[in-house]
């Protein structure tokens, strides 16, 4: 991919800035919770919210990951969410913002997504 | 119980399922200690749900009762439920309460926090396609912990998805909550009652903040009485836990309007011996 010009792949959107530029593309996440003892829905026992946190696992001093207008960082994972419903869909988009000043060249990291019960 | 981490949209090919379970006793508490996890898992076996690639986790929960510089040992399985060979790293973290959210810290970045006293059996794992793998972690309290939760987290090492996709890992991790001191303490907020006459429907919202050392799920019910005394309406409050310093809004919500008059609602919630109590008056005009 390339700021000017060249195709996109298929759900990712382009935007270009002054300086830097952007590339996009949503996903979703859907937690869901029974208790399989008593198949009763996590809202009614006692954890009926999830977290949701990130991490890059790689630093990255020049580009700018973000999910859900939270950056990431590989130093400590950052909360999407702190209450989460289980069983909803929540639209999250992905995006990684390279600046004009950076070499053309791979670009490779990972993102580590956790969940863990309230 | 039993979550599912779904991702998914067309923008790229990853789809990535989680599944958390929680159980009952998984392993019988250790050292005299008092732990209480969530019920177990029936139907978590991979290939009995639904057919997306999935990993659970059991148990989700556990409840410790301890004093400090006791130990416990707790079994963590991890069922593979995807077409791949998962590799994951053993990994505890502090969570803490920041800004009104859970933060998981790394093992040794707060004084006193419990998850560098947490030892893993086995620091990597591997779970086949199918199948699972069983770990077990070894926690000793500290004499001063500031921390009263820990996550115990298989933290993904196998990329999920497709060449073409993001790279993503996906990790679950079991919440260890402490309860050390039986210092519960809930300060409360007032009551909010909301009467919606379009939607025929009144919601009560209660905010209660953990002022106390130890972990709180507090849990009851809202009475709603008339004029003359009467019960009127009987809602649950469901419980929620919150950590030192958390702050959660409890709601109940009943359907259909009582006639006109004033009315008086009493929350009533508890958490093990401890009792919180607020009321508030409304009018249904």
């Amino acid at each position: 991919m390339q700021a000017f010009g060249g195709a996109l792949p298929s759900g990712a959107t382009k935007s270009v800035g002054t300086t830097n530029w952007t590339i996009s593309t949503p996903f979703d996440v859907k937690v869901t919770c029974s208790n399989l003892l008593t198949l009763l829905p996590c809202t009614l026992l006692l954890t009926p919210t999830y977290s949701l946190t990130a991490e890059l696992q790689t630093a990255n001093a020049i580009d700018t990951w973000k999910i859900g207008g939270v950056t990431l960082n590989s130093t400590s994972a950052s909360t999407l969410t702190s209450n989460g419903t289980y069983g909803a869909v929540t639209a999250y988009t992905f995006a990684l913002t390279i600046p004009f000043s950076e070499s053309s060249g791979t670009i490779s990291n990972q993102i580590n997504l956790l969940s863990v019960c309230n | 119980m039993k979550v599912r981490l779904v991702l998914r949209r067309a923008a790229y090919s990853l789809v990535l399922a989680a599944t958390l379970v929680t159980c009952l006793e998984a392993a019988g508490p250790a050292q005299g200690l008092d732990k209480q996890s969530q019920p177990a898992p029936a139907t978590n076996t991979p290939g009995s749900e639904e057919h997306q690639p999935a990993i659970s986790l059991s148990p989700a929960v556990i409840s410790v009762k301890a004093k400090p510089g006791q130990s416990f040992s707790q079994e963590l399985t991890l069922w593979n439920n995807t077409l791949q060979e998962l590799e994951f790293q053993m990994e505890a973290r502090d969570v803490v309460v920041r800004d009104g959210k859970r933060v998981f810290l790394p093992a040794g970045e707060i004084e006193g926090g419990i998850a560098r006293y947490a030892v893993f059996m086995d620091r990597d794992v591997i779970a086949l396609p199918g199948s699972s793998v069983t770990t077990t972690v070894t926690v000793t309290v500290p004499n001063a912990p500031a921390a009263r939760a820990i996550a115990c987290i298989f933290m993904g090492k196998t990329i999920m998805g497709t060449r073409n996709s993001v790279a993503m890992t996906g990790s679950l991790g079991a919440l260890f909550t402490f309860t050390l001191a039986d210092d519960f303490h809930v300060q409360s907020q007032p009551l909010q009652v909301s009467v919606d006459a379009d939607a025929n429907s009144i919601t009560f919202r209660q905010g209660f903040t953990n002022v106390g050392t130890d972990p709180v799920v507090p849990k009851g019910v809202i009475a709603v009485t008339g004029e003359n005394g009467r019960l009127v309406a009987r809602l649950p409050v469901s419980g929620q836990r919150l950590l030192p310093g958390e702050t959660q809004e409890f709601t109940a919500e009943h359907s259909g309007l009582p006639k006109t008059g004033r009315y008086h609602a009493t929350v009533l919630m508890e958490n093990e011996s401890a009792f919180f109590s607020n009321a508030a008056e409304f009018s249904i005009k």
